[in-house]
């Protein structure tokens, strides 16, 4: 069943992304093919609102990631289309994680076409170059191989953004519990719901800087710190993170067996 | 049934029985094709491009063409006109599956008084009266309707 679920959830989700997918990887390929021609201030004009498009586009795949997987979230489980949802042979639980696993896989493929696009369009020996330098530089400043902190950095950008899609999720499951404005009470929620783990996270950081005097001087000062700390720093917000993911996970999913309140 | 439309606006008929083939094991497609044909209901049509009416006709043959022992039916004669209404009525009587039991719940009683068996009134949340239609019929010499807004007069 979840395969199915995954199937429709998907269809419905990649539907406007698809066009967005290729209107950016269309226009980092005209970025590109502009480039190529001799400097002249018509080709530097084109080539400028091409990038800007690119740029708008990539945003746009960004945001629409998150925004398509919270309204079929609210369409599926909450408004006309949930009297059919909530009367499926499928368990709550199977849903729910349909509509995470939807999430994850679009925001991965929009994050392939976003790396895609910016291959394209900036792409060139000459900034793979100071790419590389820049990665081993970091890589050497971390004390870590590059492959390491690229796997890192990735792993860190995963548990955030799978943050902010629960944030919404949770947002959405107790502002929809409400008789009245339930999509302002949503917003709100999870904008709560996004702050509070911030502040937390801060709160443990100095914590730890208590027990850690290289810690404590990334609050105190802004040189002079080790990249110890700031190893340290990443570690606990990767821990971090996990750990609110699947407090949301888990909270989200009790909340949803206790019924819901469909328009 | 739920009185409003559950459907994907964004579907077409053929997907949508795609869906509930997939979905429930009890979902007899060549039925619901037959009943759609009846219907000259063409399955490219997408559900957005469909009148009220036609997408309470197709939400009932989606219903009635699944195998079940109980069908309820939330108003399925709300905001449809009255040729659309012998419609449904037609459908649900001679396709609901044999031993099978039919729950309706509507305001349009004259509209389905013909096929009653059993009448159930309900009133703020409460159980009114509950009879065999005939027999309601023939203690209060009066139509069901009749005796219903007797029942609920303001």
């Amino acid at each position: 069943m979840l395969r199915k679920l995954l199937k429709y959830d998907l269809k419905w989700c990649y539907k406007p992304l698809i066009v967005f997918y290729g209107l950016a990887l269309f226009f980092s390929v005209i970025t590109r093919v502009v480039e190529q021609f001799p400097e002249s201030v018509i080709f530097m004009l084109i080539d400028k609102i091409c990038c800007g498009i690119v740029i708008v586009m990539l945003i746009n795949i960004l945001i629409n990631n998150f925004i398509r997987a919270w309204v079929r979230f609210i369409k599926n489980l909450y408004k006309d289309e949930s009297y059919l949802t909530h009367t499926l042979p499928v368990h709550k639980n199977t849903i729910f994680l349909a509509k995470i696993l939807t999430a994850i896989i679009t925001m991965l493929t929009s994050a392939v076409v976003i790396l895609v696009c910016l291959v394209i369009c900036y792409g060139s020996e000459e900034n793979w170059q100071m790419f590389q330098n820049f990665m081993e530089q970091t890589a050497l400043l971390f004390d870590c191989s590059v492959v390491s902190f690229v796997v890192t950095m990735v792993i860190t950008l995963f548990f955030q953004s799978l943050f902010v899609i629960f944030v919404g999720y949770f947002g959405i499951i107790i502002g929809y519990r409400a008789n009245q404005f339930k999509l302002v009470k949503s917003i709100v929620i999870g904008f709560f719901a996004y702050i509070v783990p911030c502040l937390l996270t801060l709160g443990v950081m100095y914590g730890i800087g208590i027990f850690d005097p290289e810690v404590m001087k990334l609050f105190q000062s802004v040189s002079g710190f080790s990249m110890k700390a700031l190893k340290t720093l990443l570690w606990s917000g990767i821990a971090l993170y996990l750990i609110y993911d699947i407090v949301y996970y888990l909270l989200g999913k009790k909340i949803l067996e206790k019924g819901v309140n469909v328009d | 049934m739920p009185e409003r439309t559950y459907l994907d606006k964004e579907m077409k008929i053929s997907q949508v029985l795609q869906y509930f083939s997939e979905f429930y094991t009890n979902f007899d497609t060549q039925k619901a094709l037959k009943l759609l044909t009846d219907l000259n209901l063409d399955i490219h049509t997408r559900i957005a491009k469909m009148s009220k009416g036609m997408q309470e006709k197709l939400q009932l043959i989606l219903v009635m063409s699944r195998d079940a022992k109980l069908y309820i039916l939330d108003e399925p004669l709300g905001g449809v006109d009255p040729a659309t209404r012998d419609y449904i009525l037609d459908t649900i009587l001679s396709n609901f599956s044999d031993g099978a039991s039919v729950l309706i719940s509507t305001h349009l009683i004259a509209d389905i008084e013909r096929i009653l068996d059993e009448v159930i009134f309900i009133g703020d949340g409460e159980v009114i009266l509950t009879s065999s239609a005939d027999e309601l019929r023939n203690k209060e010499n009066a139509s069901i309707d009749e005796i219903f807004r007797r029942c609920f007069k303001c």
